[in-house]
């Protein structure tokens, strides 16, 4: 991108829906969380929780890993590399816009 | 895709503090008890080496100790939920100098004559290898 554009233009077409921004916050900030924790912070139901999960999971952003806690079934999330990568520069595009200022080159 | 206006992009950065927010406050608690068991159970079966003066009481300590940290490694196992960015390598370093004080610790206390009931050796050594534990549990403590 050049120095002079608008930070939009860094705005990540996935992320920017507002249930998959509010995912893709609370996986930042964790190694790994449980289903159950993202769907009660983010305030969503299962099955949303579950279908916006498997689009981020398509565009390689989000991991998804299941298990057992004793006999329970259990499934954890966690950002991908390239997920993390995506989120922080959707920030910085965020807060350029917020600060109303452009983006630097890089 | 149509721009956010600045405080639309405002609203969201700050929903994306309030979810970090978040996950520092239901970070579970599992690790920070397991490394809090782990390093107390370490100290007093460092300083069980000169306070029980024979073998018989050395051996009961071993297995206090054990079936402490078994019981802990198991409730970390089970109860490990959300856990904060970058757990992993602060784990891992917590873990790793407990383990080589611990191995440096006995293999020494053991192995050069005088020392092995010795409070000069063994009362330095318990603060040293809880130390790593306490501090990790600290960092890793839900806030």
């Amino acid at each position: 991108m050049s120095a002079a554009e608008h930070p939009r233009h860094a705005l990540d077409d996935v992320i920017h829906a507002p249930v998959r921004f509010s995912v893709m916050a609370t996986l930042a900030a964790a190694e790994e969380a449980e289903f159950g924790f993202v769907r009660d912070g983010v305030q969503v139901s299962d099955s949303v929780l579950s279908k916006t999960v498997t689009a981020l999971e398509r565009a390689g952003y989000v991991e998804v890993r299941k298990g057992y806690v004793g006999k329970r079934p259990r499934t954890w999330l966690r950002l991908s590399e390239p997920g993390r990568r995506a989120f922080d520069a959707h920030v910085a595009a965020l807060r350029a816009i917020a600060e109303g200022r452009a983006l630097s080159a890089g | 895709m149509t721009a956010p206006t600045p405080e639309y992009a405002a609203a969201l950065l700050a929903e994306a503090d309030a979810a970090r927010a978040r996950v520092r406050g239901g970070a579970s608690p599992a690790a920070s008890a397991f490394l809090v068991t782990l390093g107390c159970a370490s100290a007093g079966f460092f300083l069980a080496q000169p306070l029980a003066g024979s073998e018989r009481g050395v051996g009961a300590a071993a297995t206090v100790f054990t079936f402490a940290v078994l019981g802990a490694a198991a409730a970390l196992l089970s109860g490990r939920g959300t856990t904060r960015a970058g757990f992993s390598p602060r784990f891992a370093l917590a873990m790793g100098v407990w383990g080589a004080v611990l191995a440096i610790g006995l293999a020494v206390g053991l192995t050069v004559p005088g020392l092995a009931y010795d409070w000069s050796w063994w009362a330095p050594l318990a603060v040293a290898v809880a130390a790593p534990c306490l501090v990790g549990a600290w960092r890793e403590r839900p806030r």
